[in-house]
């Protein structure tokens, strides 16, 4: 296939947003929003028959695509918690929080998930930082 | 979502991309995958959707999503692919929406330039985030807590399957640790950037994952190792090539994609090691500079270079010992971040000389 050698600088720019990371690979290759959800809906039915794995690697994509996405991380950490990844699941559930805020339903798992890690006064600990407590928004 | 599509739906983009610009083989194009020739893993999602029960349409949607970003992936493979890629992408896009002229180039030049603005703010408010999670204090107790990061990075691992997976893991937790560890503004920038390159480096995993790689390289790794020894990096692309009878050409073919694609996985690994600690090395600092050896160390060791790979290791360790001479105070964190450190490090060259062994002890077999 023959390419217009015009684009070729946008192309270094892009290029160069993106290792530098200003630009994202949403940025410049993204999915519309119809495919996001597609995706979403199938990681979830995936995960839901119990192809985990799978599920994850869908995930996996959508961070790929968008790395600061929130609610993206909070799907990883909730595939996680699930299966009882809690180490994993409160990494996840930290980064969402960090990029989106504290929800709390995804506060209430991660306490779940820092008890079944042996923390519960940690637990106690994030339950005070709920957003009914701090008023802070949901993702 | 605002991809730089030039006011066109990107759907259909990338299925005209040129196919063997980013050396992905292993997808002869786009259009032979959406036909049913997907790589077996991605296959194998496919095949499990379909199974799922979803819509119609929405299972067409996922189908086309799931092979563009796999596509996609292979653009971040190199350093001169991703240019070449990222052209033909953008050509392919103008010539959809009929923008051809010098206008439509300098309006997407504009349009990259907002959406790095627009990022840049995104990464204010996520600073402004680590700021209001540092003074919570919630952090630096989570920390504590995790105190027993081997244990927590062990489980981490299971997040991106595969052993670059557990790099990212790594570098995933090392973030959150260097953030609550360090309040001055370097490590906060170094936080923010790893948890960048991890977040790339586990995408990664998972393309490679998909595209039925690292599963299969890994597997083989016991069994060649014994066979390809040290000398096996560097050799898949003469061993690919050498076995060239008709016979064996499907085989060499996708042992050779295999092989290309892990390069790619690996040497994306080295970059964004490298790229994630660029703002924090910007500043300065031991800790950044050890995390910058780091992924000199991995990127040298891809490139086949052995010394190279060895001064760097050297490098890494003799600023690692000045880092924990700087930082008594912290001594052990700090300990715990040179170690998860390490290990990520030693996956993403533990994962290079699984694929390079697997491609070898493969090509081996078939001359």
């Amino acid at each position: 296939m023959s390419r217009s050698r015009a684009w070729d600088e946008v192309a270094r720019v892009a290029a160069s947003g993106v290792r530098e990371g200003t630009l994202k690979l949403r940025d410049v290759v993204g999915l519309g929003d119809d495919e996001l959800r597609a995706l979403a809906t199938a990681a979830a039915a995936l995960q839901r028959s119990g192809r985990h794995a799978d599920a994850r690697a869908v995930y996996s994509l959508l961070l790929l695509h968008d790395p600061t996405s929130s609610g993206a991380w909070r799907a990883m950490a909730d595939l996680h918690h699930g299966v009882g990844d809690h180490a994993v699941a409160v990494a996840c559930y930290e980064t969402a929080a960090l990029l989106g805020g504290r929800d709390e339903v995804a506060t209430r798992r991660e306490a779940r998930s820092l008890e079944q890690l042996g923390h519960p006064s940690l637990a106690a600990e994030l339950g005070a930082l709920s957003p009914r407590r701090s008023e802070r928004g949901a993702s | 979502m605002n991809p730089i599509t030039l006011s066109l739906h990107p759907a259909m983009a990338m299925m005209e991309l040129a196919p063997v610009e980013t050396g992905a083989t292993a997808r002869s194009d786009v259009k032979s995958t959406a036909r049913g020739g997907a790589s077996p893993a991605l296959g194998r999602v496919l095949g499990a959707l379909q199974a799922s029960g979803l819509a119609a349409g929405t299972l067409a949607t996922a189908r086309g999503a799931l092979q563009k970003m796999e596509r996609a992936a292979s653009l971040l493979g190199g350093a001169d692919s991703l240019e070449s890629g990222l052209a033909a992408l953008l050509a392919a896009q103008a010539r959809q929406a009929d923008q051809r002229t010098t206008l439509a180039k300098s309006q997407a030049i504009c349009k990259l330039q907002e959406l790095k603005l627009k990022n840049l703010a995104e990464r204010e408010q996520i600073e402004k985030r680590l700021e209001a999670a540092r003074s919570a204090g919630f952090w630096s107790k989570l920390i504590t807590a995790f105190k027993a990061i081997g244990a927590a990075l062990s489980a981490a691992s299971s997040i991106f399957t595969g052993p670059a997976g557990i790099a990212a893991s790594a570098l995933l937790v090392l973030s959150i640790i260097v953030s609550a560890a360090k309040p001055d503004d370097w490590g906060k920038w170094l936080s923010l950037g790893l948890s960048l390159a991890a977040m790339a480096l586990g995408g990664y995993a998972a393309i490679s994952n998909l595209v039925g790689t690292a599963a299969s390289a890994a597997g083989t790794v016991g069994a060649a190792a014994g066979a390809a020894g040290g000398s096996a990096t560097g050799a898949v692309g003469s061993g690919a090539s050498a076995a060239g009878s008709a016979a064996a050409q499907a085989t060499t073919q996708a042992v050779k994609a295999a092989a290309e694609v892990a390069a790619q996985a690996a040497k994306t690994a080295a970059e964004a090691v490298q790229s994630g600690v660029k703002l924090a090395a910007q500043i300065g600092g031991s800790a950044s500079q050890a995390v910058a050896a780091g992924g000199a160390f991995a990127k040298g060791h891809y490139e086949s270079e052995g010394l190279l790979a060895q001064a760097a290791l050297a490098e890494l360790r003799a600023l690692r010992q000045k880092l924990l001479g700087e930082a008594e105070d912290e001594r052990e964190e700090m300990t715990a971040v040179i170690e998860a450190q390490d290990r990520g490090v030693k996956a993403v060259v533990r994962a290079l000389e699984s694929y390079h062994s697997a491609a070898l002890s493969a090509t081996g077999r078939q001359s």
